[in-house]
């Protein structure tokens, strides 16, 4: 099995990301809060050992965790 | 005395110049043994591109010559090529294999555009530093097949879902999404593309192109990022663009399997001949077959149609 290292509610917050979702509508979208939002996409950074979003991005795309 | 000591002299020199023309006119029956093995080729042959190492240790576009016409039997002789050691013969001057040399392939098969391929454990040998080019390497040899989209790894039997050495994930499916030579500029989260750009490069005044894929923060259409990364050139010195920095791509049009490009008079490297260069051409023609889903790239000046290129077509 492919073990990833994004849960899947993590992936699905930077799959929205890089579509250009804000974290508002990230939050409507998926139906959590905007606060639970923002949780994931901070250990997401945390687990790549980046400041911010646009570097998480870029790792996620290094590692094959995100597609363009 | 000396005169007996000079005619001495004389008789043993003619002796042996007479002797030496004896050796030189009696023939020699030994036969010279060949010292290279000669391979006899059809005389049906296609030139097909293939991803090799460069000089720079990029992965290059060159093109070999193959002679199956089957696409499952053109995918093995040209992925023999990519074994370090097994195609030396047929590596164009200036490039290198990159899969590990006791690497073999088990078994390929061909269906609807997918090629499935299953190596020997070697292929797991490769290094750290040539893992993702390994598989670059190979995706982008095989896709370049006509008829071949994706294509699936196996090592002995088992998909490869990681790098080898990295353990990194690996799409089980791959295509030229996958990416080759990456290079990534990307300073926001917000409209974030890839694409891929065909730079120039030489060895010993041999041109061939260098492809890179770009992820980037620009909201246009790919076409348009991508004459304005040619006309901008490359960082790396290796990497040229012939693209004159004053081209303008005025008008895009979609026709089915055609993409038709309107530029303005700065498309021509010589004005009154209305010339466009080959390195032009090429350079955008096959960066536009890797984002767009086209036969055939028309060049337009004016409403009037200067080039077209035919993407399989392309050397």
């Amino acid at each position: 099995m492919n073990k990833s290292i994004l849960t899947k509610r993590e992936k699905e917050v930077f799959e929205l990301i890089i579509e250009n979702y804000t974290t508002t509508e990230i939050a409507l979208k998926l139906k959590i809060s905007e606060k639970t939002v923002r949780n994931h996409i901070s250990n997401v950074m945390q687990k790549l050992g980046v400041k911010g979003r646009a570097s998480a991005v870029v790792e996620l795309l290094k590692l094959g965790e995100l597609s363009i | 005395m000396i005169k007996r000591r000079f005619i001495k002299k004389v008789l043993v020199t003619s002796a042996v110049l007479f002797a030496f023309l004896l050796m030189c006119l009696i023939p020699n029956n030994n036969v010279l043994e060949p010292t290279q093995q000669l391979e006899y080729v059809s005389s049906e042959v296609n030139k097909i591109p293939i991803y090799l190492l460069d000089s720079h240790n990029m992965l290059g576009r060159t093109n070999v010559a193959i002679n199956s016409k089957e696409i499952d039997k053109q995918a093995r002789e040209l992925l023999e090529i990519l074994i370090k050691e097994k195609g030396d013969n047929k590596l164009p001057s200036g490039f290198k294999a990159i899969i590990p040399s006791e690497t073999v392939i088990n078994s390929l098969t061909y269906k609807d555009g997918l090629i499935k391929v299953d190596f020997s454990s070697s292929l797991l040998d490769v290094s750290t530093e040539n893992e993702t080019k390994v598989i670059e390497a190979i995706v982008y040899t095989l896709t370049g097949i006509e008829g071949v989209n994706k294509i699936i790894i196996y090592v002995d039997g088992n998909i490869l879902t990681k790098l080898p050495k990295s353990k990194i994930n690996l799409p089980s499916t791959l295509d030229r999404s996958y990416g080759i030579n990456r290079d990534y500029s990307i300073t926001s989260y917000h409209d974030i593309t890839s694409f891929n750009v065909y730079y120039l490069s030489k060895y010993n005044d041999v041109e061939y192109y260098v492809p890179v894929t770009k992820y980037v923060n620009d909201s246009r259409d790919k076409v348009e990022i991508i004459v304005e990364e040619l006309k901008q050139g490359s960082y790396d010195n290796n990497l040229m663009s012939y693209l004159n920095y004053q081209t303008e791509l005025e008008k895009v049009d979609y026709d089915k399997n055609e993409i038709a490009l309107t530029f303005n008079e700065y498309i021509f490297s010589d004005a009154d001949n209305r010339e466009v260069l080959d390195e032009v051409i090429s350079a955008i023609s096959l960066s536009i077959a890797d984002s767009y889903n086209v036969e055939e790239v028309v060049f337009n000046y004016k409403n009037e149609e200067i080039h077209k290129s035919v993407i399989k077509m392309l050397e």
